[in-house]
């Protein structure tokens, strides 16, 4: 699903890319957004697709918080060939941003401006993070493993 | 990912080269990794078979303040993927390399990326591994797998003593003096590796004091030239480090993060980087992203992953570096299956 979307994103932009999220976003998940905004996203039909192991599972970062309110949008980034996907995502207050690792190397979500609004950590294959962006603004972030990897997420 | 054909062993750029008693030396590197041993001597390159067959394994012995000492690089243990699923094994197979070796090599650089993420138990593994080794001392200086999580908090427990900074250090041995320099701390995005000011302005100081006829090598995880700026394969502020070691007669880096041997020779610099113990990348600009290499039957992997020697001949105007890849059941045998 996130290789089809991901050269839709190519041809289209981010607008199109967030229509085409909307209408996803029915199917994933609601994460509990948490003070800690360590909170995985996992999408159930790109988990089926994607994994066979079911190590992913096991190695997913969790909110551990079961309850679901309505939360807003939540928008996905596929980090896949060292490159951020959409690189340039455009999203508004209140919605969530979810990093899944499609590369086979360890990669972080690490927001340049310290103090730092976010930083995903070490995801490996498969893992997955989220943050949700309360304040407008434009957030540069970066791959801490390799640095030469940029995104950038504006809030409206 | 696409299928990549990574023929290449090694690289060598001739236009570096500096004059007519270079091309020889340069000819000679193309052997690099069958076993030759180049030494240079007042300018002259000769060559000799190392231990190549069992009459000549009982060579003199190391004359007067030669030494060996070797270069093991990114072993990544915690990787767990296509090409390499056992990287422990690779380590464990180069350490063996390595104490399989004629002369027992006096110490042992490790040039970073010991861990994959970090982990403390992918620490411990190397620690436990590299127990095994046959050699005097071993010397680290971190890669960006191993500071990235916590700024280095768990790799400077481990393996900073005697360091200062990021991990930072120097030591002489037998009139060779070793600078270990940390260019992975504080990577800023779109950027290469990067020494920084503080660690600058230490380096200049530490070698202040030294003649130009003092033999330097100079150890560092990301390649201290510009290899790939696309794929942050270069340091941005490298040339002020070149800048304080080009007096200097004989200089010879050594890094690795590349994950393949290229070798590049300017004035009297030689930079050398070393294959990985752990998965091949590709070469610059060979493949959409600098990833592991997927696709390698497990016969020619062995091929791909390896370690470096290098032998320094008292009096001597370079350090010949010899690489072995995990192939070769005993190095120097002068063959590879």
């Amino acid at each position: 699903m996130c290789h089809i979307l991901r050269k839709f994103a190519a041809k289209s932009g981010p607008v199109l890319v967030g229509l085409a999220m909307l209408g996803l976003a029915s199917c994933m998940q609601r994460v509990e957004p948490s003070s800690k905004t360590t909170a995985v996203a996992e999408h159930a039909s790109m988990k089926s697709a994607a994994h066979e192991s079911g190590e992913n599972a096991a190695k997913a970062k969790t909110s551990g918080d079961a309850g679901g309110r309505s939360a807003a949008e939540s928008h996905q980034i596929a980090i896949d060939n060292f490159t951020f996907s959409p690189a340039e995502l455009t999203i508004s207050a209140g919605e969530t941003v979810a990093w899944i690792n499609r590369d086979d190397v360890p990669h972080t979500a690490t927001a340049v401006k310290k103090p730092r609004e976010f930083d995903s950590g070490a995801l490996d294959t498969d893992q997955g993070f989220s943050h949700q962006f309360t304040a407008r603004g434009t957030y540069e972030y970066f791959c801490a493993i390799h640095p030469h990897m940029t995104g950038k997420i504006i809030v409206q | 990912m696409e299928r990549i054909e990574n023929e290449t062993n090694a690289e060598i750029n001739p236009r570096d080269s500096d004059g007519i008693d270079r091309r020889k030396f340069l000819e000679c590197m193309a052997w690099a990794g069958t076993g030759v041993v180049l030494t240079v001597s007042g300018g002259v390159v000769s060559s000799r078979l190392f231990a190549g067959n069992p009459a000549e394994a009982s060579q003199k012995p190391a004359e007067k303040g030669d030494f060996t000492f070797v270069q093991i690089s990114d072993s990544h243990i915690g990787f767990n993927h296509a090409p390499n699923t056992d990287v422990k094994g690779t380590l464990q197979k180069a350490i063996d390399r390595v104490n399989a070796l004629d002369t027992r090599p006096a110490l042992m650089l490790h040039t970073g990326d010991l861990t994959h993420l970090s982990k403390p138990e992918e620490f411990d593994a190397v620690s436990e591994i590299l127990k095994g080794a046959k050699t005097d001392r071993i010397f680290y200086v971190p890669g960006e797998h191993d500071f990235f999580t916590d700024d280095g908090k768990r790799y400077l427990e481990r393996f900073g003593k005697g360091t200062q900074g990021t991990g930072w250090r120097s030591f002489d041995y037998r009139g060779v003096h070793f600078v270990g320099l940390v260019n992975v701390a504080n990577l800023k995005p779109g950027g290469l590796g990067t020494l920084g000011k503080e660690q600058l302005e230490w380096l200049n100081k530490d070698l202040k004091s030294l003649g130009d006829g003092v033999p330097v090598v100079v150890y560092a995880h990301v390649p201290l030239w510009t290899v790939y700026a696309d794929w942050g394969w270069g340091t941005e502020d490298s040339e002020q480090a070149l800048q304080m070691l080009r007096r200097f007669g004989s200089v010879t880096v050594l890094n690795g993060h590349i994950h393949q041997v290229l070798q590049k020779v300017e004035g009297h610099i030689t930079f050398h980087t070393a294959r990985s113990t752990a998965f091949p990348q590709p070469a610059p600009g060979k493949a959409k992203s600098p990833g592991p290499i997927k696709d390698v039957p497990a016969d020619k992997l062995k091929k791909m992953l390896g370690m470096a020697s290098v032998k320094y001949v008292e009096h001597g105007k370079s350090l010949a570096v010899i690489d072995a890849d995990l192939s070769d059941t005993k190095m120097g045998t002068g063959s590879s299956p």
